[in-house]
């Protein structure tokens, strides 16, 4: 009679707690992204994956570079070679490293071609594109270590574990489409990319900003060592590519470290931005956001180009490519190929005199700061300062930009835009709530002083002297802190190449 | 670590597992461990502060229980030898040196709570003085932190100490059971204020576990967490977005913050202590209860006695008690009765003075700011007019035949307990003097149709928020209703188990589904936790 009642017990325990389980999993699924809308439908591109045949000559991993600049299909019809695209928003190198783990657990392709861009990213970067990478992944040791390399400062394992406990709050803008895709997920994508109609012609690209260090990160190293090695483990020819696209701007130091490894380790470096014309890109033409990504006309086009190369690659173990040279999109939207660089410009600047007589002076004037009192730049009367609220009247003082560009985010983080004035640039975004302002202000030549009389050209000891000791170690820097706003000054053999106030990590 | 965090959820699991695996005389070591591990996440450098404190009061009981158990076996020895007057003066010498004891560890301990909450409070009043006088001399802010939970340690242990002066408790002799009472993690973010003859048969002396006991506990930190998570946090935004910019949202905005604090208050405070005395359940341990249903008074007397009640018994047995009885009330009151005042003014006008001590202390201890302690005098003054009008009121009920228990006044005079304390609250939400009274004056101001125009969906709630915060209030008023009969959870463990099972997991999803938490959300550390 025990025996029995003990049993009933058992059972009722396990009825409640697998009926309990039952509607968790069931809220889960439902609250849970189905990255069906058509803004956001990059969320779906990791897990359509596991949908595919898994028998792929060539893996590609990138962030939206890649999936939304190669047709596996173009390239399949021109060569025979099955490719896949893993590729999710600003995907990062160890996101990279890690989705190449997973697919090595179904199939071992031929090569690997990885999008260098992320190098520049040592760090954890957002939220939003974590999950859109390393939700669609499916559990594995891999998934965990991209997880636990990924997750930002406020994010947990757990809610990566039980997703209810992250999108809880979705229960109130359920769509139809929660419902719909509730048993299966949209399909969206058979090889991975996501090609995107219309034409939007490149225009006002904005020129590379002088760098404090044109180093990558030991963390990206890392990665790329971990990925090189990997590929030499299982015979996979790893090939390196930087795709075509105005912003982010592709340094040619950035692309000198690169060529330089490739080299070093007999792998085969493809810079399309070097190769615009050969590819008959167009970025009047072939891109459907200002140059930012290229749409379905110009991704056929460049994997029509590719096709062969890559070809070649995979069947002729003796054959590589290192492309030594940088290459840029100028402002109308043609290709510059070949070595010009920015900071050639930079170094020009050099020779600025150490008067600032001629120059349009910042006369600190501190009339529109409020209760503000960290570093400011003035142009007429207005300070302009990092942090500050971008709003008509701002614009309106400072008048017509020579030019504006956008970058649209590639999923649905805002638009950075970028004023250009007479000798500074101004860089906005939207802020936590929503309302645009101010994240940076660049100096852009020697036209222009700080309000203390600094400038572009002018020497590392005139910025001692007017700002006193800097923080940091950095050789190549001088970094001041105020009032939440930092203000940086570039050296290139002790003169200063670029000037920037922006928002201070203190 | 947040009572609202993953880290504790891992770090309650973790802890009682092996709390319940462990032999049970090894049970408050393991507590103590996990005590301390628990604090040092708030930093370790707070270590050193509840580590010193430990070691005062370990000392200092043990000093003075030494002192009565020697001055007791000299008695017991020489009770044949010394006479009547002898053994009395004996015993006043042993009282005035275990006095001493005591106040080198009054001083300390107390000392110490000042430093870290006071010193910067006092110095800006003195900078503030000086400013007043014309001079241009500062004294720059010291800027220490203040370690968690230090008012709640230090005033139990205060308790302790006065409690072993009395000779009303045994002190331990084990510095690891003081050092756990002292440290007992439940009781460090927002207390109840413990004392140790209540707490340590649970604590040092533990029983085997009952089933039960884990049951009840968990019902009932679930339960702190759906106050704090679904109506507390959510009801957050929309105060702080009012308190935030009192130009903006005056007039009928400064009545709906003023409602929605009195919500947050409730749900943040009285969750917090579920989650106390729940997660003490959990471990076999019985902690004080802190509330009784404090909404429903009558008074704001009342209120006080219903509402954070272990910190007003701290308050009435060591300050309130020993003050009435010294030797300065005692000449007053003297004099007062000698006086030409009336009888009843002349034997109220002590037990005033001790109490507006009591409500200035009061203030001080929630905060060191002014608003703080005007917080206090204005409730101390509140009471003293409530009390001083009695009279009347009762000669108003017997006339026009008010029956002060149907239900009609009773809740006719909660209300207006609740107005009254919203009032008096303001001073917490809005931090400064002038901006609370500024924020007051403006109520009447403006139309209250602001509040139905869609303007309060700017606060940061949806319509959606809204909807969940009044069902939550109106949960809460279920479920205190219910508490009138009895425990609600003792109930619920006898009820049929689909029902208890359907409840909980109803619960259970509500707080995951419907909890203000994660990315978008400010979640707050516990309103008390600042104090």
């Amino acid at each position: 009679m025990e025996k029995k009642g003990l049993a009933l017990r058992i059972l009722t325990v396990g009825c409640t707690l697998l009926v309990a389980t039952l509607v968790l999993a069931c809220l889960q699924r439902l609250v849970t992204p189905k990255y069906a809308d058509g803004n956001m439908a990059e969320g779906g591109l990791i897990a359509s994956y596991y949908d595919s045949e898994k028998s792929h000559d060539v893996i590609f991993l990138g962030d939206c570079e890649v999936y939304e600049n190669f047709s596996p299909e173009v390239i399949e019809r021109e060569t025979g070679l099955k490719c896949y695209i893993r590729g999710s928003a600003q995907q990062l190198i160890w996101q990279s490293y890690y989705l190449l783990e997973d697919t090595l657990r179904y199939e071992t392709p031929k090569a690997v071609v990885f999008n260098v861009l992320s190098m520049k990213y040592n760090e954890p970067q957002n939220e939003a594109y974590n999950r859109m990478t390393l939700e669609g992944m499916e559990w594995s040791t891999a998934k965990i270590a991209s997880i636990n390399a990924s997750m930002t400062e406020d994010e947990s394992f757990i809610t990566y574990m039980f997703p209810l406990l992250r999108y809880h709050d979705r229960i109130r803008d359920l769509n139809t489409k929660d419902f719909e895709y509730f048993f299966s997920s949209p399909e969206l994508t058979t090889d991975g990319s996501y090609l995107r109609e219309g034409v939007v012609p490149a225009h006002n690209i904005p020129i590379g900003k002088p760098l404090e260090s044109y180093e990558f990160g030991d963390t990206a190293w890392e990665y790329m060592e971990k990925m090189r090695l990997l590929c030499e483990e299982k015979g996979i020819r790893l090939i390196l590519i930087k795709a075509p696209a105005t912003y982010p701007y592709w340094y040619d130091e950035w692309n000198s470290i690169v060529s330089d490894y490739a080299e070093s380790h007999g792998l085969s470096y493809i810079n399309f931005l070097s190769r615009l014309k050969a590819s008959g890109l167009s970025f009047d033409t072939d891109t459907y956001d200002g140059g930012l990504h290229l749409n379905k006309t110009g991704a056929e086009k460049l994997s029509a180009y590719f096709a062969p190369i890559l070809k070649e690659l995979v069947d002729d173990e003796t054959a590589g490519i290192i492309d030594k040279l940088g290459g840029h999109v100028e402002s109308d939207g043609a290709p510059t190929e070949g070595p010009e660089s920015k900071s050639d410009a930079a170094d020009e600047m050099t020779e600025s005199p150490e008067s600032t007589s001629d120059k349009e002076p910042g006369n600190g004037s501190q009339t529109d700061t409020g209760a503000y009192d960290g570093f400011s730049f003035t142009y007429k009367t207005l300070n302009l300062y990092p942090g500050m609220k971008w709003d008509e009247t701002v614009a309106a003082q400072l008048g017509e930009p020579i030019s504006y560009f956008e970058a649209k985010s590639c999923v649905f983080e805002g638009i950075d835009r970028m004023y250009t004035y007479p000798g500074f640039e101004i860089d906005t975004s939207p802020d936590g709530t929503g309302v645009e302002a101010v994240t940076t202000v660049y100096l852009l030549d020697d036209s222009v002083t700080t309000p203390e009389g600094a400038y572009i050209g002018c020497s590392k000891s005139l910025v001692e002297k007017l700002y006193g000791d800097h923080f940091g170690p950095e050789e190549n820097s001088l970094s001041y802190n105020k009032g939440g706003a930092e203000l940086k000054f570039v050296l290139k053999n002790e003169t200063v190449v670029s000037i920037c106030y922006g928002l201070s990590d203190e | 670590m947040l009572f609202t965090s993953y880290a504790f959820i891992g770090f309650l699991c973790v802890g009682l597992i092996i709390y319940r695996l462990a032999p049970v005389k090894a049970r408050p070591y393991i507590l103590l461990a996990l005590s301390y591990y628990f604090y040092a996440h708030a930093g370790v450098w707070c270590v050193v502060f509840i580590v010193s404190t430990s070691i005062v009061a370990y000392i200092v009981t043990v000093k003075m229980d030494k002192q009565a158990i020697a001055r007791k076996r000299y008695l017991a020895e020489m009770k044949d030898v010394i006479s009547r007057e002898e053994a009395r003066e004996y015993k006043a010498r042993d009282k005035r040196s275990r006095r001493r004891v005591l106040i080198v560890g009054l001083v300390l301990t107390l000392g110490l709570l000042a430093v870290v909450k006071y010193t910067d409070f006092t110095i800006t009043n003195i900078n503030s003085l000086l400013d007043l006088v014309g001079s241009e001399s500062r004294i720059p802010l010291a800027g220490i932190l203040m370690p968690m939970g230090i008012s709640f340690y230090i005033f139990s242990t205060v308790g302790y100490m006065v409690d072993v002066y009395r000779e009303a408790v045994t002190p331990t002799h084990n510095p690891f059971h003081t050092a756990l009472f002292i440290s007992f993690f439940p009781q460090l973010v927002q207390g109840p204020i413990s004392r140790y003859g209540d707490i340590k048969e649970d604590l040092l002396n533990p029983k085997p576990l009952k089933a039960d006991s884990l049951k009840l506990g968990a019902m009932r930190v679930l339960w702190g967490f759906a106050k704090k998570l679904i109506i507390a946090d959510r009801a957050l935004i929309a105060v702080k977005a009012i308190t935030g910019d009192p130009e903006k949202y005056s007039g009928a905005f400064v009545v709906a913050g003023m409602a929605l604090y009195a919500l947050e208050l409730y749900a943040d405070f009285t969750g917090g202590i579920d989650i106390t005395i729940g997660t003490a359940q959990m471990f076999g341990i019985g902690v004080k209860e802190n509330f009784i249903r404090p909404y429903f008074s009558k008074s704001v007397a009342e209120y006080w006695r219903r509402w954070h009640i272990t910190m007003g018994t701290w308050f009435a047995d060591y300050v309130f008690y020993p003050m009435s009885s010294c030797k300065l009330i005692r000449n007053i009151s003297g004099a007062l009765r000698k006086s030409r005042l009336p009888r009843r003014a002349a034997q109220r006008i002590p037990v005033y003075i001790t109490s507006a001590v009591v409500w200035f202390a009061t203030g001080l201890w929630h905060g060191a700011s002014w608003n703080f302690i005007l917080w206090g005098m204005l409730n101390f003054a509140v009471i003293m007019i409530s009390q001083e009008l009695e009279p009347l009121y009762d000669k108003f009920h017997k006339k026009f035949r008010f029956s002060t228990n149907a239900v009609p006044y009773k809740a006719f005079a909660a209300t207006r307990t609740i107005v009254i304390l919203s009032c008096l609250r303001m001073l917490d939400c809005y931090g400064s003097v002038g901006t609370t009274f500024g924020a007051f004056g403006s109520i009447f101001t403006g139309s209250p149709a602001v509040l139905f125009d869609g303007s309060m969906s700017a606060l940061g709630l949806t319509l959606f928020d809204y909807v969940i915060l009044l069902l939550g209030m109106l949960t809460l008023f279920a479920v205190s209703m219910l508490q009138r009969k009895g425990s609600v959870r003792t109930r619920l463990l006898s009820a049929p188990f689909a029902l208890r099972a359907c409840l909980l997991i109803a619960l259970f999803t509500a707080i995951l589904l419907f909890g203000a938490y994660g990315p978008g959300y400010d979640v707050g550390q516990f309103i008390y936790n600042r104090f």
